[in-house]
């Protein structure tokens, strides 16, 4: 720790009178009290000379080694003066450093003399072709930003759709028609269109098999299945056969149920030739 | 004694040869008769075998260092490559480094065929 340094009074309120922080006129005015203490025990200040210097550290390092944690033979070689050297003396020590350096590096310059009798035979791994080098198939293609490349024609289409949407229900062609009334039921009562095949089902099965397990496990549990069971990995068409004649099955069997649900039902979704009873079907 | 543990770096020339190889000068060494090599087609270029190998003894140059080979195809198919990579057998110690640090597994180590 650090002994408590006694501070110029005289110096430490000038300070603070001329405006500097207590932090550093505290500093000088213990700077001022060490310097005048030194100078009244005759001690010299300012730069030294090399020789005061060399005197100094000998009366430090009592004739020790002065560099400090040098090896035996650092110490060996160094100057006596304990590890301090003048400027000649280190300029002389870089010079014969150098010399030493140039002496090495010319030695590398010349291996045929260094190596002399050895035939240098290296062995050729590979030559890599240019088709073996592992490239990158997909182009990199120009971007654009989302905004406003993108949003300021969603913002079009979506004003377009707003505008057809609110055009198509101000026009009367889709009225509302009059209060429900339980005790008056419409008859054929029938879904929206597109849950049509699914009524159309209720008339041949059990409501459990047309309405859960047809459409469920059957429809949505086989759609599920697909991947696993049709492994083909081809995106062909002509290779995809059974997948393709599977939807093709599928899209046929719900377009027929559909439209017979939709115009060949009528009263008591019973059957009818539109042509012949009339249309019984809304959308 | 490696050059490499003399603190000297191997040397790298550009005005090779290709000859074929010879099998008693592949086996004359005192080291494991086992050899690395590379597979071209594997290959990504990415220096990292030069990197890793504490010999300095595998590198990865242009193919013009190939100035002559006793095989004129060869020559062809050396000057059209994208590089070659060239290993020096004498400071090679197998340590395989090279081929663990290999990315694409495009190192191995093995015997060559005679």
């Amino acid at each position: 720790m650090a002994e408590e340094v006694e501070m110029d009074q005289e110096v430490y309120d000038k300070l603070i009178a001329d405006g500097k922080s207590e932090r550093i006129a505290r500093a000088k005015a213990k700077a001022a009290a060490v310097r005048a203490k030194k100078k009244a025990a005759g001690a010299e200040l300012g730069p030294k000379s090399f020789e005061e210097q060399k005197a100094a550290a000998e009366a430090a390092g009592g004739g020790a080694s002065g560099g400090g944690g040098g090896t035996a033979t650092a110490v060996a070689e160094a100057p006596e003066a304990g590890g301090m050297m003048s400027a000649e003396e280190r300029q002389k020590r870089v010079a014969e450093a150098l010399k030493r350096k140039q002496g090495k590096v010319a030695d590398l310059q010349q291996p045929e003399a260094k190596l002399a009798g050895q035939k240098h035979t290296h062995r050729l791994l590979a030559m890599v072709p240019p088709s073996g080098i592992q490239q990158i198939k997909g182009k990199q293609e120009d971007k654009v930003y989302t905004w406003p490349h993108l949003l300021s024609s969603e913002l079009v289409c979506l004003l377009a759709v707003t505008a057809a949407l609110l055009l198509i229900s101000i026009t009367p062609a889709f009225p509302l028609r009059e209060l429900a009334n339980p005790n008056q039921t419409p008859n054929p009562s029938k879904a929206p269109w597109y849950f049509l095949g699914l009524q159309e089902l209720l008339r041949y099965f059990h409501p459990m098999i047309a309405g859960v397990t047809i459409p469920g496990i059957v429809g949505l549990g086989g759609l599920m299945a697909i991947p696993y069971l049709d492994k083909n990995p081809s995106v062909k068409p002509e290779n995809r056969k059974f997948a393709t004649v599977l939807m093709s099955m599928f899209l046929l069997g719900s377009t027929i149920l559909t439209l017979v649900g939709s115009f060949f039902r009528g009263p008591g979704f019973n059957w009818v030739w539109p042509w012949v009873d009339g249309l019984f079907f809304e959308i | 004694m490696g050059l490499t543990d003399q603190g000297l770096h191997p040397e790298i020339y550009d005005d090779y040869k290709i000859e074929t190889v010879d099998p008693s000068w592949l086996q004359e060494r005192v080291k494991p008769k086992r050899h690395i090599g590379l597979t071209p087609e594997l290959c990504i270029l990415c220096r990292a075998c030069e990197d890793v190998c504490p010999w300095e003894c595998i590198w990865m140059l242009a193919p013009d260092i190939i100035t002559d080979a006793e095989n004129p195809e060869v020559l062809t198919l050396a000057q059209s490559s994208s590089a070659t990579f060239i290993i020096d057998d004498n400071e090679c110690t197998r340590c395989a480094i090279c081929v663990e640090r290999c990315p694409s597994d495009a190192l191995w180590l093995g015997r060559v065929e005679q």
